[in-house]
């Protein structure tokens, strides 16, 4: 059980980091028609999205590592995918109720 | 992101493109086959409704095998394999080693099948390894072959699979070096402005983000097509004379000096408990050689422990039963070829880790099925004034929905072949009937919406069908399958049930055109 | 790569499609063939008969996008059958050696 709750983690906080990098993405702002981005924390969301996998293998995880290693990819994919402005409408959405 | 000359890039548009166009669909194949066939054990299970033994291989069977030792030609105790079905049968191969006609080497003895609960024989087949006939496997056989050669003889098949893997790898890579503004597009959501633009985003942004795993599986794959036929005969010629067998005997590590006075086996049971108690689970295949004699080697193969990548093999004496260590699959001792070859299977089939790894695998295939069908789609769109294209575009709907649609009614007729025991000649026509007639409706046809909402309810249907078929033809319901710890057959049940739904319902329900927002203009050819 | 179009039969558009078809597929293969020779041979003694399997993918990859990338496609010529006469000839040593 714990590989699996150590990769399902690891994915949750490297998805944490695509969501900044996503949300205060230059060009996604600019096709999508919003202002630019106030801050950037590319460090931040850098260290989000790679020390899970790091701290996977110094923890001596090599199945959870490359599970990690496959779904981040996927998880950015769908999160990009998603554009603003149906990110704000399921936003929204999810206020009202 | 890496600048190329303008007659670099046409040059490497052309490959991507065309290893795309002409190759796409068939990699397709390959593709969706492959990400159904990260489940192919679970398949095996669920379409038996499950198995009564969960551990097959850790049951008691050692009166059993000497029982099955005394019925065959003392030339086939050269060697044992043991290994289970979907079903959880046993399969108990004494076999030698012999050539078939065409001088491929191939194992060649008799394979008994048997109830590890009962103790049952069930089937005796006698003959070449490649030859048996397991009906209980033969949908999930089915599915394997059509990934692994799409039924193709061998080696034509291997061949085949391992071209489209370069394929794939070509298109990776070309790819990777086309696209100037990878980083910069990353998070790029595909834009609503043109049909073309968007169908240019919907396909980079895919192939972006699965670049790193379309890399990964293109590679393994073709090494895993490639490597065991042409690989082995060239090494084999270059190294050895032509010789494949010793080839492969240097490879797996070479067999000690031989004593072949003949000696009691000592208690199977008890060697492979130590092994599991070892390993952390119990044995996946188990494979004995020169049974009843003094220099009898018990080899027990265990996939990963939790937590790990590496499979484990341990090694016993047959004649005492002595523990002599671990074994890796690779060599007779840990080296760096060992593990290389470890991580291939590993990437590229996704199971070392149970249902989780599984799942990320199957999704990974999904994605990559998904790059492949936007890529036609996006070089359809750019030629959308040819008729000729426009026509040869309707290839991509028949097979991007026929497939899927093919493969679950293979599932569907072997269910309904359960009964007379017919599955090994239904599982494969059922597919190829569907295949025919979603051929024909793509054909005949001409609407375009009407087709695709056909298409999408026919994929939703069969894929209901298949629960509700095989709780009718097993005639076992959930209740059962939950005291008898055969949860994955549930879950393979709510996952065909929900991706049915979700079929049928985009089927049915009146979805809006997207609107374009912007005029069609011209868009970069990256 | 201009210079090429004057040559008979021998165009660029050919001469690129050989290098990077047949010519890209019997290297791999050759080369796979000859690096048991001079491939370390490992803690086990086998790595140098599964690293060739291994790589051959990556050295048809290796070739393959030499020649479509090429610039002056008579050193890419020039590159590629030399490497597949370097290659028979290990093999051919192999071959006596073994």
């Amino acid at each position: 059980m714990i590989p699996v709750l150590a990769t399902l983690a690891a994915i949750l906080v490297s998805l944490a980091g695509i969501i900044l990098l996503a949300a205060s993405d230059p060009k996604r702002r600019r096709v999508f028609g919003l202002p630019e981005a106030r801050r950037r924390p590319v460090a931040l969301a850098c260290l989000c999205l790679v020390a899970p996998g790091i701290a996977l293998l110094i923890a001596g995880q090599p199945a959870a590592f490359v599970m990690w290693l496959a779904a981040v990819p996927l998880v950015g994919w769908a999160l990009a995918a998603l554009s603003p402005t149906r990110v704000a409408r399921m936003g929204s959405g999810l206020f009202r109720r | 992101m890496i600048e190329l000359s303008q007659a670099r890039s046409k040059r490497l548009l052309a490959v991507h493109g065309w290893a795309g166009t002409v190759l796409g669909l068939a990699l397709y194949v390959v593709i969706l086959t492959g990400a159904v066939v990260v489940f192919a054990h679970e398949i095996g299970t669920w379409s038996v409704s499950g198995t009564r033994a969960q551990q097959p291989l850790a049951a008691p069977m050692d009166a059993k095998i000497r029982e099955l030792a005394g019925q065959v030609d003392p030339e086939y105790l050269d060697d044992l394999n043991l290994f289970h079905n979907g079903a959880g049968h046993i399969s108990a191969f004494f076999h030698t080693h012999a050539a078939k006609d065409d001088g491929h080497p191939m194992d060649k003895g008799v394979r008994f099948t048997f109830d590890p609960v009962t103790g049952e024989t069930l089937t005796r087949q006698e003959g070449f390894g490649d030859e048996f006939e397991d009906p209980l496997s033969a949908l999930d056989h089915f599915l394997v072959e059509l990934h692994v050669n799409l039924h193709a003889p061998e080696p034509v098949g291997l061949y085949l699979t391992g071209i489209l893997g370069f394929a794939m790898l070509a298109a990776a890579v070309s790819g990777f070096l086309l696209h100037r503004h990878l980083i910069k597009d990353l998070f790029v959501a595909p834009r609503l402005s043109s049909r073309l633009l968007n169908a240019r985003d919907r396909h980079i942004l895919a192939g972006s983000w699965g670049l790193p795993f379309a890399f990964v599986l293109a590679f393994t794959g073709a090494f895993l097509s490639f490597a065991g036929s042409i690989g082995l005969m060239t090494i084999s010629m270059a190294a050895f004379g032509g010789d494949q067998q010793k080839l492969i005997e240097t490879i797996i590590g070479m067999p000690e000096a031989e004593d072949a006075t003949p000696a009691q086996p000592a208690d199977l049971d008890a060697m492979l408990r130590q092994s599991a108690e070892m390993s952390g689970n119990g044995p996946a295949f188990v494979a004995i050689t020169h049974y009843g004699r003094a220099d009898a080697r018990v080899y027990a193969f265990h996939l990963a422990a939790e937590g790990g990548l590496q499979s484990q093999q341990h090694v016993f004496k047959g004649s005492d039963g002595a523990y002599l260590g671990p074994k890796p699959s690779i060599g007779t001792k840990p080296s760096a070829g060992d593990a290389a070859f470890t991580l291939m299977g590993v990437l590229h089939f996704g199971t070392f880790a149970g249902l989780l790894s599984r799942v990320i695998w199957f999704a990974l295939g999904l994605a990559m099925c998904y790059v492949t069908l936007t890529g036609l789609q996006l070089w359809l769109r750019r030629r959308a004034d040819s008729p000729l294209w426009r026509r040869l575009g309707r290839s991509v709907p028949i097979v991007g929905y026929g497939l899927p649609i093919a493969l679950a009614a293979s599932g569907i007729s072997f269910f309904l072949s359960l009964s007379a025991g017919t599955m090994l000649f239904w599982t494969p026509a059922g597919f190829l009937i569907a295949a025919g007639l979603s051929i024909a409706i793509g054909c005949l046809l001409r609407d375009e919406t009407q087709l695709y909402r056909l298409y999408r309810g026919l994929l939703g249907a069969t894929l209901i069908a298949l629960p509700l078929l095989r709780w009718l033809m097993g005639g076992i319901g959930w209740d059962g399958m939950l005291e008898s710890g055969n949860d994955i057959v549930i879950l393979l049940d709510l996952a065909l049930a929900a991706g049915g739904l979700g079929y049928l319902y985009i089927a049915l329900a009146h979805r809006r055109e997207p609107r374009w927002s912007g005029v069609e203009r011209e868009v970069a050819a990256e | 790569m201009a210079s090429q179009s004057d040559r008979g039969w021998f165009t660029a558009k050919r001469t690129r499609w050989l290098l990077g078809g047949p010519m890209a597929v019997l290297i791999a293969i050759m080369a796979m063939g000859a690096m048991p020779l001079w491939f370390p041979t490992g803690a086990a003694g086998v790595d140098h008969l599964v690293f060739p399997l291994i790589l051959f993918p990556a050295l048809w990859a290796a070739g393959f996008f030499y020649a479509i990338l090429a610039e002056n496609l008579r050193r890419a010529a020039l590159v590629m059958t030399a490497l597949a006469l370097i290659n028979a000839a290990c093999i051919a040593v192999l071959w006596t050696i073994s």
